[in-house]
């Protein structure tokens, strides 16, 4: 399958530039238009339509910074489904621990003393995580292929699992103010 | 997608839920994590120093139905069983008894790894080896 950064003519970033990706998916939009293959062969037709998809699916990837991530780390082959992945105890211990405070707020919903608690905890780390990764991606680009920078990357994306699922937790019973 | 009747009881009445003192001796702390879903398990089992056997056993899981029902169900197992016995649950065991869907196989893979990280945890404290894990999953 074509990568989306040689679909673009851009080099492999975590922070593709975002005018350029814009343009390049309007030239190519326009470039695989329908319109443009109404008098062309069935296997020409074909050929636009699977290219305008993958523009399309391309273009939704480089938009968003989360799975832009996503995409180099698969690419690279740091995502294979069978490889198991363990975060830091310590890390799962805070998650537990961050945890067990939105469950403390759960059982209390109009408290609203814990709920500023684990609303500012969980965005605190939030901001924490993408300050890290802000600082390590500037590191990161022009040698976004080297193994242990990815590796480190890659412990990053899966800390923010955590993190949106406690503050997705949040959101599912937070009281209406 | 629907649980089976099991996965439902354990997940409204989940069995052994709680905490034990992890600074003792004979307590053996398992925290494990599922990255792809944010899923935190802990469990922890205590040991009975003069019959090896596995005397309490306590979780406190943060996920999904699943991932609570196979925790739940882990702890029930452990109670009674002597450490090298424990090491011996699979997580097959688990998905039959629970008829797990196959996309939440990976809850009783969860609850294994926690089972194997509590042991673990107990033989480092009591001067065992630790042990390293033989299958991938």
């Amino acid at each position: 399958m074509t990568d989306y950064f040689e679909l673009y003519d851009l080099p492999l970033s975590f922070n593709p530039d975002a005018a350029l990706v814009k343009k390049k998916f309007y030239e190519l939009s326009r470039l695989y238009h329908p319109d443009r293959f109404i008098q062309a062969g069935n296997a020409q037709q074909q050929e636009a339509l699977r290219m305008a998809a993958l523009n399309n699916a391309a273009y939704k990837t480089l938009t968003n910074s989360d799975a832009t991530m996503a995409y180099i780390l698969k690419q690279q082959g740091l995502m294979e489904e069978e490889q198991k992945y363990s975060l830091p105890a310590s890390f799962l211990g805070e998650m537990m621990d961050l945890n067990e405070l939105v469950s403390e707020y759960e059982t209390d919903p109009h408290n609203s003393a814990l709920r500023d608690d684990a609303e500012n905890s969980i965005e605190a780390e939030l901001k924490a995580w993408q300050m890290s990764v802000d600082a390590l991606l500037k590191t990161a680009d022009g040698k976004a292929t080297e193994k242990t920078l990815l590796t480190k990357v890659k412990d990053y994306y899966f800390r923010r699992k955590y993190l949106l699922r406690i503050k997705e937790r949040i959101a599912t019973f937070a009281a209406p103010e | 997608m629907a649980y089976s009747d099991k996965v439902i009881d354990h997940y409204q009445n989940p069995k052994n839920v709680g905490t034990l003192d992890k600074s003792k001796q004979n307590v053996g702390t398992g925290l494990v994590g599922a990255p792809e879903c944010g899923d935190v398990m802990r469990l922890q089992i205590e040991v009975d120093e003069a019959s090896g056997l596995i005397m309490d056993a306590k979780f406190k899981t943060f996920g999904c139905g699943s991932a609570i029902a196979s925790s739940s169900l882990a702890t029930e197992w452990l109670k009674g069983k002597t450490v090298d016995q424990a090491l011996a649950i699979d997580n097959m065991d688990i998905v039959e008894e629970l008829n797990l869907p196959p996309v939440k196989i990976h809850c009783s893979v969860l609850a294994e790894d926690a089972i194997k990280a509590a042991i673990n945890d107990y033989r480092v404290k009591n001067g065992m080896p630790e042990l390293v894990e033989e299958k991938a999953h």
